[in-house]
């Protein structure tokens, strides 16, 4: 019993040994889908709680919460994260990104630009792109990812 | 002057871009179970050195909303008259949520003090029969593909008709009304049947599991039967008893002569009309005996001011001493709701 225990944690080590060399990976990324519901506590006050997104009905604001972490040695530059809109969904226009420059595509990741900036045809012209034309959001670090250092990101979602 | 335009223009664009955005959403959202899948990527370099793309999914599965509608498809409360066997109510069931359900249909016979909607009359007739039926081709009318009870499937955003058709008791007084309400419980989806009851998510969840939930509405609750979030929604209507409303009216008028004395022509003229706001009146029978000591003049026989053939029953409205002895008749007339049809004649006094 104890040396096949032995056994598995050697072959363990071995293998995560191999795919290090192979491939180094120093930014590790994690996505989360949640609801906020309001809570009211035991003295009656409201509060906002999230709650993985387990009852999800059509009209329901999903959040979304990418965290890019830093599991390397070295510090990581130019972190660009990028989600698209998911499927079904429409981007609410509430997004966060402390110490990142967000710009958003309307023509399915082709182009990015700020929120002021897109538009989309309209008859011969064109008008301002509602959020919910958004297709990719686009978080660019202002700085870089020291080691050790994890960095989240959030948008907002209506599922259609 | 021109900043006023401006201004409308620029409203003019935002109301544009809502009615577009609004046209992306269907009307009842994602269709139940699907998976919605949200993948990010992260793109960085490391020395200056891009490196690999890294990526993170996250999904959820959506759950199924059940929600419904019944409606009356009635304006005004629907007119019937005593011993009617079709007095037909109709509805409209309506599938809001984001998946093909079918729907178990019931009725019941409401009490209320008023009829519905609340005009004048009361309730206090109960029909003697009533039956639920979908509408299958949406006439209105029970045809042979019609099912009773049930809707067996109703795909989303779809609408469909259903109708209750109840008998009148012969006895229903006059403008009094019946209540009657439409109840439909959804259930799952089935094809030439009632489905499944449908269960609602209890105890342990998961994001990756669709659920069931209920989000209806309460409908007409006078049974107290439709709360919401139960899977039912309600709509009450009501049958509104008009018989005809026969009146008749007879005048006497010298045609010749000074005095009614013998030898002198008296013209009577039977006025039967009907009431408005009931229903029209068929197969009205007229008789009039000849009083006695007076002759009638044959020839002066009118109905609606048409000349009658006397001497034979049947052919038109009007005989004399043919379908009754001594009597005029003026049989199977038609007297429209809010109209009268004048019965004249003449006697010669003896």
């Amino acid at each position: 019993m104890m040396i096949r225990k032995l056994a598995i944690v050697a072959l363990a080590a071995l293998f995560f040994a191999s795919t290090a060399e192979a491939k180094q990976k120093h930014v590790e990324l994690e996505a989360k889908a949640e609801l906020e519901v309001e809570v009211v506590n035991e003295d009656g006050e409201k509060t906002i709680q999230r709650v993985p997104a387990v009852k999800v009905m059509p009209g329901e604001v999903v959040v979304y919460t990418i965290t890019a972490r830093n599991v390397g040695e070295e510090p990581a530059t130019n972190v660009v994260i990028t989600d698209p809109v998911p499927e079904h969904m429409d981007y609410t226009g509430s997004v966060t990104g402390d110490g990142a420059r967000v710009t958003f595509s309307v023509d399915g990741g082709k182009t990015y630009d700020v929120a002021s900036a897109l538009t989309v045809p309209v008859g011969g012209g064109s008008k301002p792109a509602p959020p919910e034309d958004y297709t990719h959001i686009r978080w660019t670090f202002n700085d870089a990812l020291e080691p050790g250092s994890a960095h989240s990101v959030e948008f907002r979602a209506r599922l259609q | 002057m021109l900043q006023l335009n401006m201004k409308w223009i620029a409203s003019a664009v935002l109301v544009l871009a809502l009615v577009v955005s609004a046209d992306v959403v269907l009307a009842d959202g994602t269709q139940a179970g699907t998976v919605v899948l949200n993948t990010a990527l992260v793109d960085y370099d490391v020395n200056g050195t891009g490196q690999t793309q890294e990526s993170a999914s996250e999904d959820f599965t959506v759950d199924r909303k059940i929600d419904l509608t019944v409606a009356v498809n009635h304006v005004a409360y629907v007119q019937t008259s005593p011993s009617s066997t079709t007095a037909i109510l109709r509805f409209t069931v309506e599938n809001t949520s984001n998946d093909a359900l079918g729907f178990a249909l019931s009725a019941v016979d409401e009490a209320a003090a008023t009829v519905e909607p609340t005009l004048t009359g009361t309730d206090e007739v109960n029909a003697i029969t009533f039956a639920i039926y979908e509408d299958v081709n949406g006439d209105g009318l029970l045809d042979g593909g019609d099912t009773q009870d049930y809707i067996d499937t109703l795909a989303i955003d779809a609408t469909t008709d259903v109708i209750i058709v109840a008998e009148i008791p012969a006895a229903a007084a006059i403008t009094f009304g019946d209540n009657l309400m439409l109840s439909a419980l959804a259930q799952a989806a089935e094809s030439g049947t009632l489905g499944a009851t449908l269960v609602t998510a209890s105890g342990a969840d998961a994001q990756d599991v669709e659920d069931t939930e209920f989000i209806d509405a309460s409908g007409d609750t006078v049974a107290g039967t439709d709360a919401v979030d139960d899977a039912i929604h309600s709509d009450m209507w009501a049958f509104v008893i008009q018989g005809a409303d026969i009146t008749v009216t007879k005048t006497a008028t010298l045609f010749s002569g000074s005095y009614y004395i013998p030898g002198s022509v008296v013209e009577y003229t039977i006025t039967v009309a009907n009431g408005a706001g009931v229903e029209d009146a068929t197969n009205v029978d007229l008789v009039d005996t000849v009083p006695a000591n007076t002759t009638f003049v044959g020839g002066t026989l009118t109905v609606g001011g048409v000349a009658q053939s006397e001497g034979t029953s049947g052919d038109d409205f009007g005989d004399f001493n043919v379908s009754t002895a001594g009597a005029v008749s003026a049989l199977n007339m038609t007297v429209a709701t809010g109209t009268s049809t004048d019965v004249v004649f003449r006697v010669t006094i003896d």
